[in-house]
């Protein structure tokens, strides 16, 4: 499995991302029901790992930081997620 | 990872799944707003050819498309500012919105031969029509549905009757405008 998509955190901000052409870092934190401090982490965990990527725009002058995900994150995700129901097929 | 967190974090992703698929951007005042403009242009044009109103009535028909016009840039941009999330869904409806009006636009002002008296205004009914539909079956929704049947049901009777300008004017301020109003109050 995914190490990376083993954290809550991070498996929901994926799957947010999957359904989005973008999502800002605000509607982020209100959807995985989080601090900006702790999101930030994750994120950047995922940033990094190619499984996000993050664009930095100004809306009415204040700054806004966007995700949304790569081919990578999403190939990631699908992986995660067959793997996990292989697992619970196999103790059913 | 042991099978109970396995299938916790499964109900998780079905979970946001399930609502980021329902998630179809609509705002109900821009169709509110266009809804009434095309019905004042249509019975403006109805009344005229029938004889009831003078040639100068034609203005309101300009200035209620072009307050729909202005009204729809004013919100549109506004939107844009408080917006934090584009779905697929709302980015696919954006796309298809534009495809649907842009392709009718240049077809009557560049087909105009093709599309001149009472054609002009059934075709917006069509365009407006298909939109709706769109909505309906891509985000499911019912009040969608109903306002797009409305519409086609404009469509078929004004192409009998003698004066189709009522007919799809109460079409556009029924199916378009009522689905704008029923998206306001759905959203609320």
């Amino acid at each position: 499995m995914d190490e990376l998509l083993l954290s809550k955190i991070r498996l929901s901000v994926v799957a947010e991302l999957l359904g989005s052409e973008w999502v800002a870092f605000s509607a982020l934190v209100r959807a995985a029901e989080t601090t900006n401090g702790n999101l930030g982490a994750h994120i950047a965990k995922l940033v990094a790992a190619g499984y996000v990527d993050e664009e930095k725009t100004f809306v009415d002058r204040r700054p806004q930081t966007r995700f949304r995900l790569t081919a990578r994150g999403r190939d990631a995700f699908v992986a995660h997620v067959g793997q996990m129901q292989a697992l619970l097929k196999g103790t059913s | 990872m042991d099978p109970s967190e396995a299938q916790e974090h499964l109900d998780l992703v079905d979970r946001i799944l399930t609502r980021s698929d329902e998630n179809v951007c609509l705002v109900g005042d821009i169709f509110v707003a266009w809804g009434i403009a095309s019905a004042a242009t249509d019975l403006i044009f109805q009344l005229l050819i029938s004889g009831k109103i003078a040639e100068g009535w034609q203005w309101v028909s300009a200035v209620s498309l072009i307050c729909a016009v202005l009204y729809t840039i004013i919100r549109v941009r506004r939107g844009q500012r408080s917006l934090a999330r584009m779905t697929l869904a709302a980015r696919d409806y954006v796309n298809v919105l534009w495809v649907v009006f842009g392709l009718t636009a240049v077809a009557q002002v560049g087909a105009y031969h093709f599309f001149g008296g009472w054609t002009a205004p059934a075709l917006w009914t069509l365009a407006a029509s298909i939109l709706t539909w769109y909505i309906a079956l891509s985000g499911r929704n019912l009040f969608a549905l109903i306002g797009g049947c409305v519409l086609v049901a404009s469509l078929i009777v004004a192409s009998y009757v003698a004066t189709p300008g009522y007919v799809l004017a109460g079409g556009m301020l029924l199916g378009y405008a009522g689905f704008g109003v029923a998206a306001m109050l759905a959203r609320d």
